[in-house]
């Protein structure tokens, strides 16, 4: 082929160009450690790479909110863990002050410390993170709990909710980690055994009294529910045979009452006495856990539990407290059983903190390791292989320096030199 | 017997002959550097001999011609591979740009403003009433919502742009028209006694640029004139003739001989002409309506899901809604209305704070829409006349012997608009048994649920009859998948009868079609839609509406259908209002009503504070979709803001209202859990084809919304690596075509050096003739 003189000029000059731009595409892989710089280096990388730094960022944010996660769980585990013991230390007075040889003195005495752990409960559950208290359900603003006479407390009102505060600790799950301070002081259960299974009383039909009765209610673990029928079938077991009232019992959620009457069935009730403190079981009664006051109560319509129903730890103190002042050794020894189950659900509700941060703990790892693969996947796509990206500058290098050195040399032959 | 004066005479000729030659050559050499020239060269031939007895003898060399060695098949080809590369090269150039704005090298782009966006909220859920991370929702979101505006700037600007450089082409493509019209007349001219070889050259280099501009296809006349024309064969140049291209309103036309124009937009495809038509009308639309569709998916999922919660108050102020209908007032219009469920319910907590505690009540408007059918039309107005009645269910009921009976209200409108002042009501009592209890005109109501707020239309003819608008999709499928076709009535009049015109519109396109007078049924092309018009008498401001599924596939919603309008709504709330105060008529907490733009204002009375939706209530969107509590304010990327109300951050919706009292905690962060859970939702989003000279189409994508966003990024990475490929491809084309002419047409100095020396010597070889002739004169004188 005929090649004229401005072909060799503009191939040498086309082909340089090309060469240089290799050598500075090279040179930029090498000096920015990055494969892809525009979209269209590598189209199907870079979107994958943007999902991986969408998932990336992602991830550090749920690490983020694991760890206020664990945050809120580490302050509850402390303060439950401090109750805990403090309720431990409770039995321990209790059992002591159930022994003869404590004088009513000592006994007031003791309810002065019962008074000082409610204190300190009080200030336990009213624990904050960051600000927030954590016993308050979603009410994080407000202070859950407090006495209702701070100098002669009698009982504790909650001022928070009842829904839990979660953190959002995976895309489709998140943990709860704040409580709703009945959740854990107040009780959803209630343990009956000997000490609180008794119902005495005397039911009125036809305008005919009945003997004393007395029914008792299955050992065992009731929520308010189940209770309500436990009790009305316990009732209607024990109604006098002649009379055979079938009783009814409801739990109304709102009020906190426990109602009493029968079911308007075919026989029915003139009126009801309950024997709350004259029947020959009355420290076997079960009226304090249904809200009723240790008084005998005669009605001649559906009877309603005189205030709403506390099954909490504070109520259990509250109650031991005034054990203590009245020289109630009955009501100390009865103490027992509640201080075990409000310590046990305090503990239980350490170990359940331990569990979640167990859970906790299996995500930290699941998302180091999606980190450290995402990480890899990442660095595969978007950066250059250093040893690859240097060998190939180099050979850019010299491939530049042969094309330098042979255009040189046919630049300069032209047959004007020979003339 | 030859003369002495005849080797003279073939010295002589000889010797001009190498001097042309040497001519040519310095010509070849000074042009060695001359863009489009072609090397020249002499041809030479000998002169008829002269019988000189029985001899013939030569009468030595004469210059027959002086050529230029062109090929022309290969300036053809080289012209059109010139053409493709200019196009790849204007494409590639833009794409650049484009890609540059989406580039995801900085802490800037797109993605990673969304995905601070989600994470923002995954923030305030950590701490739902902490003031800094509520002020970090906002400037995130404000910041991200910049950035779909940038970028819809920019991709805009780059439109006009283009269109500019259109502009500039296309003068450009005149002038050189005209130089080759001029360089034509002049070869024209020549040709008669020589060869005009440098102007051909000139003309071959003015079509060179020209092919740069635009694909040109040109034809050489017997005269040497040359023809060019576009591809798409308008005429360019005819010999001495340039006929002009013009671009108006962004079209590209090319006008006739006769002065006609044509329109030749959608066929140009190569040059640079090409390249820019195929950035402006395919590929930044393209991408702009699929950042618009990313945009509108996000403005709607936050919306829908913020609107449902609730800040750290409850509102106290009058609010306007952000968004409007149009003025037909239906909600359908909204900017969001088809995404409203209309099996759901619009609710709205109220506090009363004179009370303490506060106490709560709830405003529940139920948003279904009854399948009751209404048909049988009889009757007629009298006098008859021609009206439209607008008929709304006052009292919710159901259409039947037993249950609730259903209370219809009614309201008379004039042609124009404007209302008679003839207002009705009428009781369901039954089945079938609206017998010219609405100004005199009959219909039948089907067994079914009516709600209240749901609304419908009669128009009336001339005669006073029920003459509703009939109309239904023949056949086709809609270009727009997912999407809501709004037609307008703009000039009214009766089917058959009248001319009708109707504007229509979607999410990215508007026109208008018109209704001849002429027998019916009229069919009519729309976005791929046939519509059937049967009949009817329509009013202006009448509407009616097409949506159309994941295929394309449309339903009609006519007007003479049940539907909901902003005053049935506001109506409907009211009533709903006053039924939560006691049932006093006006006694509502607050008030909804319908100010001149068209949008909702809700006013609560002193001491009562409100706020929407809760945890259990099945939201039908109405809050979202009309704009009451939503995040985001606009509905594409260049509309985006954070939503005015929220620069007073407490009013970031955090949580969500317990159904149970009305009351919620500030830590309850429901709400903001349910916004971060956005981020993996999967959702429905158009993806939009664009093609220069078919109709643009939609498809549905389903994914996340990040997902759809790098599918677009990929996506146009791909495009641009295939503008990028094809440009290398078309470089290396043009290279060796390059190569190929020069080899044929370039000048080559060392050949030229020869030949300067061939001639030089022959040059010297003729003068050599000249002294032996004169010797010979010489000898010959001497020897007298």
């Amino acid at each position: 082929m005929r090649v004229t003189h401005n072909t060799i000029y503009n191939v040498a000059q086309s082909r340089l160009g090309n060469l240089v731009e290799k050598l500075s595409d090279a040179n930029r892989q090498v000096t920015t450690g990055n494969r892809i710089n525009r979209l269209s280096d590598d189209p199907v990388g870079i979107s994958r790479v943007v999902d991986l730094r969408s998932g990336l960022d992602n991830i550090e944010q749920l690490s983020q909110n694991i760890a206020t996660a664990r945050n809120w769980l580490s302050s509850a585990e402390t303060s439950l863990g401090t109750i805990a013991d403090l309720m431990d230390d409770m039995k321990v007075l209790a059992i002591g002050m159930r022994n003869d040889n404590y004088t009513a003195e000592d006994r007031i005495n003791a309810a002065e410390q019962v008074h000082e752990t409610l204190s300190q409960v009080l200030d336990l559950a009213n624990t904050q993170v960051n600000g927030q208290y954590i016993f308050s359900g979603t009410k994080v603003d407000t202070k859950p709990y407090a006495f209702d006479d701070p100098d002669a407390p009698t009982m504790v009102s909650y001022s928070g909710n009842d829904s839990a505060f979660k953190v959002k600790t995976g895309n489709t799950s998140n943990t709860v980690v704040g409580y709703s301070g009945e959740d854990i002081f107040g009780s959803d259960y209630l343990t009956v055994d000997d000490t609180n299974n008794k119902i005495d009383f005397q039911e009125v039909v036809g305008g005919v009294p009945s003997p004393e009765l007395t029914a008792t209610i299955p050992p065992g673990t009731y929520t308010r529910d189940e209770l309500a029928t436990a009790i009305e079938n316990a009732l209607t077991n024990a109604s006098a045979p002649g009379n055979g009232v079938t009783y009814e019992v409801t739990y109304n959620d709102t009020s906190g009452l426990y109602t009493l009457w029968d079911d308007g069935g075919a026989t029915t009730l003139d009126s009801l006495d309950l024997l709350w403190g004259s029947g020959a079981n009355a420290d076997q009664s079960i009226a304090p856990d249904i809200g009723f006051e240790p008084v005998d109560e005669t009605d001649t319509m559906a009877i309603d539990s005189d205030q709403s129903v506390q099954w909490g730890l504070f109520n259990t103190l509250f109650d031991l407290k005034g054990y203590l002042e009245n020289n109630d050794v009955a009501g100390i020894e009865r103490s027992f059983a509640r201080i075990d189950t409000q310590f046990e659900n305090m503990t239980n509700a350490v170990s359940r903190i331990g569990y979640k941060g167990v859970a906790l703990d299996a995500k930290t790892t699941v998302l180091t390791d999606l980190d450290l693969s995402f990480q890899t996947q990442k660095s595969d796509i978007e950066e250059v292989d250093i040893i690859e990206a240097i060998s190939s500058l180099q050979a850019k290098q010299t491939a530049y320096q042969a094309a330098l050195a042979s255009t040189a040399q046919i630049m300069n032959i032209s047959l004007m030199n020979y003339l | 017997m030859s003369g002495i004066g005849m080797v003279l005479n073939t010295a002589k000729q000889a010797i001009a002959a190498q001097q042309v030659s040497i001519n040519v050559t310095g010509h070849n050499i000074a042009n060695v550097n001359t863009e489009g020239y072609s090397r020249q060269m002499t041809i030479h031939g000998n002169l008829d001999p002269v019988q000189i007895g029985p001899y013939l003898l030569g009468t030595g060399v004469s210059v027959d011609d002086i050529t230029r060695v062109a090929d022309a098949l290969l300036e053809t080809r080289l012209n059109d591979q010139r053409t493709a590369l200019s196009g790849y090269e204007e494409a590639d150039r833009y794409m650049r740009i484009l890609e540059g704005l989406f580039s995801e090298n900085s802490e800037t782009s797109l993605s990673s403003q969304i995905s601070a966006f989600w994470n923002s909220w995954h923030d305030l859920s950590n701490v739902p009433d902490g003031a800094s991370e509520r002020v970090a929702v906002y400037d995130t979101a404000a910041r991200m919502a910049d950035q779909f505006e940038w970028l819809n700037e920019n991709m805009r600007q780059m439109e006009n742009d283009l269109t500019q450089e259109i502009d500039a082409g296309i003068s450009r493509i005149n002038i050189l028209s005209e130089q080759i019209a001029a360089l034509n007349l002049d070869i024209i001219s020549v040709s008669i006694t020589s060869k005009p070889n440098d102007q051909l050259d000139k003309r071959d280099e003015l079509i060179g640029e020209l092919s740069e501009l635009i694909d040109v296809k040109t034809f050489e006349l017997p005269n040497g004139g040359l023809t060019v024309t576009t591809e798409t064969g308008s005429l360019l140049v005819y010999n001495g003739d340039a006929y002009q291209l013009e671009q108006k309103s962004d079209r590209i036309i090319a006008v006739d001989p006769n002065g006609n124009g044509v329109d030749m937009t959608d066929r140009l495809t190569g040059g640079k002409l090409g390249g820019w038509l195929k950035m402006r009308d395919e590929v930044v639309p393209k991408y702009r309506n699929d950042l618009d569709a990313v945009a509108r998916e996000f403005i709607w999922a936050v919306n829908e899901t913020h609107s449902q919660g609730v800040g750290l108050d409850y509102f106290t102020n009058p609010m306007t809604s952000t968004y409007h209908t149009d003025d037909s007032g239906m909600l359908s219009t909204l900017a969001f209305g088809d995404r409203i469920d209309y099996t759901g319910d619009f609710k709205m907590w109220v506090k009363d704070t004179g009370t303490a505690p506060a106490t709560y009540s709830d405003i529940t408007v139920d948003m279904d829409v009854s399948s009751v059918t209404v048909d049988n039309y009889g009757g007629a107005v009298a006098p008859p006349g021609s009206f439209q009645y607008r008929l709304t269910v006052t009292t919710p009921g159901t259409v039947g012997p037993t249950g609730t009976d259903p209370v219809i209200s009614w309201e008379k409108f004039n042609p124009d608009g404007t209302t008679t002042g003839t207002t009705g009501a009428v009781t369901v009592t039954d089945v079938d048994t609206l017998s010219a209890t609405v100004d005199g005109l009959d219909f039948d109501v089907s067994a079914g649920d009516l709600y209240a707020g749901n609304t419908f239309r009669i128009n009336t003819d001339a005669a006073g009859a029920v003459d509703n608008l009939d109309v239904s999709i023949a056949s086709g499928i809609a270009n727009s998948a997912g999407d809501t076709y709004q037609f307008k009535i703009n000039t009214q009049g009766t089917v058959g009868t009248d001319t009708i015109r109707i504007d229509w519109n979607n999410s990215i396109e508007a026109d208008t079609i018109l209704l001849e007078p002429g027998a019916t049924p009229i069919t009519i092309e729309v976005d791929g839609m046939i519509l059937s018009f049967d009949g009817g008498t329509v009013f202006d401001g009448d509407e009616f509406s097409i949506s159309t599924d994941s295929q394309g596939n449309g339903t009609v919603n006519p007007s003479s259908d049940w539907h909901w309008t902003l005053s049935s709504f506001a109506d409907a709330f009211n009533s709903a209002a006053d039924i939560a105060a006691g049932g006093v008529p006006g006694s509502g907490y607050v008030q909804a009503s319908i100010n001149a733009d068209r949008e909702l204002v809700l006013t609560p009375l002193a001491g009562y504070q409100y706020a929407f939706s809760d945890d259990e209530v099945q939201d039908a969107g109405v809050a979202a979709a009309l704009g009451f509590n939503t995040f985001f304010d606009g509905y594409d990327a260049s509309s985006i803001k954070v939503n005015d109300v929220l620069t007073e951050n407490n009013f970031i919706a955090a949580a969500r209202i317990d159904a149970d009292s009305g009351d919620y905690g500030v830590g309850d962060n429901s709400n903001a859990i349910a916004i971060a859970d956005l981020q993996y939702e999967n959702r429905s989003v158009t993806q939009w084809r664009y093609e220069r000279g078919s109709d643009t189409t939609s498809s549905i994508i389903s994914g996340t919304i990040e997902e759809y966003y790098q599918s677009m990024i990929g996506g146009m990475g791909v495009e641009a690596e295939s503008i990028a490929r094809n440009l290398t491809f078309s470089e290396v084309m043009m290279g060796q075509l390059t190569e190929q002419r020069d080899s044929i047409s370039g000048v080559n100095l060392d050949e030229e050096m020869i030949n300067l020396m061939k001639f030089q010597h022959a040059f010297t070889a003729a003068a050599k003739i000249i002294s032996i002739a004169d010797e010979m004169l010489q000898t010959l004188l001497a020897v007298k």
